[in-house]
């Protein structure tokens, strides 16, 4: 037994260690990448050293784009769609959770459907019910749905609400708390592990969205950043290395926020009940 | 409470079949004032957006009645959003169109016939490319914005390195795979001819192809063959013409002079090959000039081969401005005016050339030292004006981008010796056949 | 565990109460911002897109009623039946290896392993980034050219692949590098299934007897059954409508005779339907495709909820 045990625990490093190689490898490969002349990031065979080191990419890339702006956006959207998500899919799924109405295992039901329609063929009317609500070339098509509850964020939310135990809202009851009361006084500020993952997510999916910015926004000083990427690469035009360093640059402030939000994150997923 | 609840339900269904049906109809009056504001759509980068931008202010200043707004994206993107767009019915009233796509929008009643204005307002004397939006009815679809020609481009260096003499005018694809066969090279500098020539690392091949405009399209024409019959609603690839020049392709390939799709790949984007100068010969249009002259290539063009029987073929496409069908009476006659200011003004034609992007569509700026300036590569831009007299367009109509997808799809199979060249001749003429009777029996 | 929950809390449509309570007043209320999302977003936008499926529509003119010939086409389409394997071996690849391997990372970090939280952060590194820069991170491994693969393998002596274009390699390659970018997040997820695994579990097979081996099969895969289910259900229904990856690494371009992906071998249902309606203006055979995906998805979800009770251990 004693013997045995530390052999788990090599091989487990061992495994750990031989994977964590593989995710941070490419990763720092990438960045060698952006750091190379056009010329040596073309040659054949590779060389893994950039040589000699490019700093210039990165300040030629922003200069070639409104990054400023396009950084801006991008948080506008995204964070907007956090509290949009934190506020409307938490009520929704504490409805769906704790209380009793018409239609409602139904309901949710189709909640969980609604995720396995593809969104590709919904582009065109969608785009018709913006266009006519006049939000055309605003942000507000990249957050508003968040604010009418996103299926993912209500069923995450549902699962945490579901784990707090049931005297919770006996005794809130008794205070003489309406529904919402109890959800706002007594069971969101037990979920906020989970509404931190919720918001980690909403975050991180917004930041990275690709095909509705393109779809909805026109002009140049309403791009979020990976459009704004996008729009760097003509068809001929850009030495790649540049958009590599672009590309990196947008994951900056993306990195920081999760260098900030991991323990949340790791706490969230334990106690939202996706155990 | 049931009957509430069934009418506030109802309400929301009504409030969407509004928001959905109204799509096709309110078209806002943007009209303040006197000035009329014209909604115009261009694909760009970041060099061609700020020179259009700045076209589009001293439009404005010589035009104070007209207000310009702007919808621009990659090009990938822009026809994407350019197609969404439509469908919602809010799509500028003006674009500029890639010339492969203009019978497209025609065709599916989405841009206006301007025969009657080009007829009356435009001097064909003094334009380039406009008949090559004009349909086989006759009908004129749009005002050329930028000519795209093709030629043979190749790079100085490795000529001189090799030894062989440039390309010249004289050129067949023969001589052209001749040469190649001096300019490929293993990863030990051996060349083609060589017996230990090896294969499977090649490092610099002669000649690349591919897609449509720089493709196999322009051998098929210079043997003889084609795609299309000139009614562009019949498949012609099953032909002997067409099966003598596939094979000289193929051999090319297995010899490994020309880079498979697989090759090419490599180098992320098709044209990276020729531009990182991995690649000694290569079809391409006009705009791929921008990129080769910013990668410092030493470069310069020739006339595209001939066939065997001496019969030459070069690609054209004609980027022109087009008009959105939907668009109110007095913004049809602003973009007018845009268009005619586009084609006219020299100092529209200038700047435009400046950026380097098309062949200027004004004949006396294109002909003019500003645009043949031998200080710039290629040296031999004159080229590109003597081939416009024979280039021919690639058979674009109303499904082009459909049948060439079946077209580059079935040649990348038979490039990677998935089948032989009788198999991929039978096999296209089949799926092209079917894409356009698709379309065109339906109509 | 989804059922389960459900039929733990839900407490039953009581009869006898009235239809409509002030609690169920209060739930409505609640729900209500999804019900405009349902109503408008969902239900409207699928309305539409339904209609578009039974319509011969090209985006630019209106849709004109066509009935079942969008569905009939599509049954005859050699490129649908392609698409459509291409997804199902996607999927097939990537949903039990993605699991398998997950599953394993989290045992080994739950050994109390020093710097759990730095291997949590690299795992993490791919899951926070876009598939922008996650194709620029393959590109750097998977390109034939440039790429370190390839690299490796003329060191080795061996033959240089091409990894995004070959017919054999595209898919799986494509799987790993999903595979590669989500492992992390699925990881963590597992990792908190195991610590709420009482140790007592353990200790009662290693009084049996049992090695770390036989412990993994017998406690730690039955216990954590139910994440593993729910974490199944949700990557089919990723990997079935998996687009932004094969888009942006293998290309969707809608420029004429772009060679990107060319022989199709990496053509799956979402691109395939994207270029119908994009690139083709064939928005009504696009619909046909999406309803036909969306049948398929279903199915194949009812399908794993019946299959669950033969293998997720409830406690």
């Amino acid at each position: 037994m004693q013997k045995r045990f530390p052999l788990n625990k090599i091989v487990g490093y061992l495994f750990v260690i031989a994977s964590a190689l593989m995710m941070l490898v490419p990763f720092l490969t990438t960045v060698f990448n952006s750091l190379k002349t056009y010329k040596q990031y073309m040659q054949f065979p590779p060389e893994w050293l950039p040589n000699p080191t490019q700093w210039s990419n990165y300040t030629t890339v922003w200069e070639q784009a409104n990054f400023s702006s396009y950084t801006i956006n991008s948080l506008i959207v995204a964070i907007l769609s956090v509290i949009g998500a934190l506020l409307s899919s938490s009520m929704i799924a504490f409805a769906f959770a704790r209380l009793r109405f018409p239609f409602r295992d139904t309901l949710f039901m189709i909640v969980l459907g609604t995720m396995m329609i593809p969104g590709i063929v919904t582009i065109v009317p969608q785009f018709i019910i913006f266009k006519n609500l006049g939000l055309l070339d605003t942000l507000a098509p990249l957050w508003i749905l968040e604010w009418l509850g996103q299926p993912f964020a209500i069923f995450l939310m549902r699962q945490a609400f579901l784990n707090i135990p049931k005297d919770y809202e006996e005794a809130a009851k008794l205070d003489g708390c309406n529904p919402f009361q109890i959800y706002w006084r007594v069971f969101l500020p037990m979920c906020k592990p989970s509404l931190a993952t919720l918001a980690v997510f909403t975050f991180m999916g917004k930041w990275n969205e690709i095909l509705a910015p393109v779809i909805y926004l026109i002009s140049d000083e309403n791009f979020t950043l990976p459009i704004g990427i996008l729009s760097l690469s003509g068809q001929y035009k850009t030495e790649d290395q540049l958009l590599v360093a672009g590309a990196l640059i947008s994951l900056i402030p993306i990195l920081i926020v999760f260098l900030f939000a991991e323990k949340y994150f790791v706490e969230g997923s334990k106690t939202s009940g996706l155990k | 409470m049931k009957k509430r609840r069934f009418l506030s339900v109802l309400g929301l269904i009504g409030l969407t079949a509004a928001l959905l049906i109204s799509g096709c109809s309110s078209q806002s009056s943007t009209q303040q004032g006197d000035k009329v504001e014209l909604y115009m759509g261009y694909s760009s980068d970041p060099p061609t957006k700020k020179k259009m931008e700045e076209i589009i202010a001293k439009f404005e200043q010589s035009h104070p009645h007209i207000k310009i707004k702007t919808m621009t994206a990659p090009y990938d993107d822009f026809y994407q959003k350019l197609t969404t767009q439509i469908a919602a019915g809010n799509a500028p009233d003006l674009w500029q169109s890639d010339g492969t796509k203009v019978f497209g929008y025609a065709q599916r009643g989405a841009i206006l016939d301007i025969t009657d204005y080009v007829t009356k307002e435009i001097n064909k004397e003094e334009l380039n490319g406009l008949e090559f939006n004009k349909d086989s009815d006759g009908k004129y679809w749009g005002v050329p914005q930028g000519i795209q020609v093709g030629a043979l481009f190749y790079n100085k260096d490795l000529f001189d390195k090799a030894g062989v003499p440039y390309p010249t005018a004289d050129w067949t694809w023969d001589d052209l795979k001749a040469a190649s066969v001096k300019l490929t090279l293993d990863a030990n500098g051996k060349h083609a001819d060589d017996p230990a020539f090896d294969k499977k690392s090649v490092k610099q091949y002669g000649f690349a192809f591919f897609g449509s405009s720089r493709g196999a399209f322009n051998i098929l024409k210079a043997y003889g063959g084609g795609v299309l019959d000139p009614t562009l609603k019949k498949s012609i690839i099953n032909s002997p013409e067409n099966k003598k020049a596939v094979e000289w392709m193929v051999d090319g390939m297995q010899r490994k002079l020309f880079p498979n799709p697989a090759d090419l790949k490599a180098f992320q984007s098709n044209f990276k090959a020729f531009l990182s100068g991995a690649v000694a010969m290569q079809i391409d249009i006009y705009a791929a000039t921008t990129s080769m002259n910013g990668a410092g290539l030493n470069y310069d063009v020739a006339p595209m081969p001939k066939g065997p029987d001496g019969k030459r073929f070069a690609p054209v496409i004609a980027n022109s401005w087009v008009i959105n069908k939907k668009a109110e009476e007095q913004k049809v006659k602003a973009a007018k005016e845009w268009i005619t200011y586009w084609t006219t003004s020299d100092e529209a034609q200038k700047e435009w050339t400046e950026v380097g992007e098309a062949i200027p569509v004004k004949k006396s700026v294109a002909n003019s030292e500003m645009f043949l300036n031998p200080a710039t590569k290629p040296e031999n831009k004159k080229v590109f004006l003597d081939t416009l007299e024979f280039a021919g367009t690639i058979d674009t109509n109303a499904v082009f981008t459909e049948w060439v997808k079946v077209f580059t799809d079935n040649l990348a199979e038979l490039f990677m010796d998935k089948y032989g060249t009788d198999e991929f001749i039978t096999k296209t003429d089949e799926g092209i056949q079917k894409v356009l009777d698709d379309f065109f029996k339906k109509q | 565990m989804l059922e389960l929950q459900t039929k733990q809390q839900a407490k039953p449509a009581v009869k006898k109460r009235k239809w409509l309570d002030s609690e169920g007043r209060w739930g409505l209320l609640l729900v209500s911002p999804y019900l405009i999302h349902f109503l408008v977003f969902v239900v409207g936008t699928s309305v539409a897109s339904l209609y578009f499926s039974f319509s011969d529509y090209d985006i630019l003119n209106p849709p004109k009623w066509t009935g079942l010939d969008n569905y009939a086409k599509l049954f005859e389409d050699p490129l649908f039946y392609r698409a459509l394997w291409n997804t199902v071996y996607f999927t097939i690849l990537y949903v039990p290896a993605k699991t398998f391997l997950a599953l394993l990372l989290a045992v080994a970090l739950n050994q109390k392993l020093k710097g759990l939280k730095f291997f949590r952060m690299v795992h993490f590194l791919p899951v926070i980034s876009s598939w922008t820069v996650i194709a620029y991170v393959a590109d750097a491994v998977f390109n034939q050219r440039i790429g370190f693969a390839n690299a490796f393998l003329s060191k080795l002596g061996l033959a240089p692949q091409n990894w995004l274009i070959d017919e054999f390699w595209v898919i799986p390659v494509l799987v790993l590098i999903a595979i590669w970018k989500s492992v992390g997040y699925m990881m963590i997820i597992f990792l908190a299934g195991l610590q709420g695994i009482s140790s007592d579990m353990y200790e009662a097979a290693s009084i049996d007897g049992a090695n770390a081996w036989q412990k993994f099969w017998r406690v730690t895969v039955p216990m954590i059954s139910g994440t593993t289910f729910l974490v199944v259900i949700l990557n089919t229904i990723y990997s079935f409508q998996n687009f932004e990856q094969i888009f942006v690494m293998t290309g969707g371009s809608t420029e004429a005779g772009s060679t990107g992906g060319a022989n199709n071998a990496s053509l799956v249902l979402m691109l395939f339907m994207f270029r119908q309606a994009f690139s083709f203006f064939k928005m009504g055979y696009a619909s046909a495709i999406a309803w036909v995906l969306f049948l398929i998805l279903l199915a194949i979800t009812l399908i794993q909820f019946k299959l669950q009770k033969k293998w997720v251990h409830y406690d």
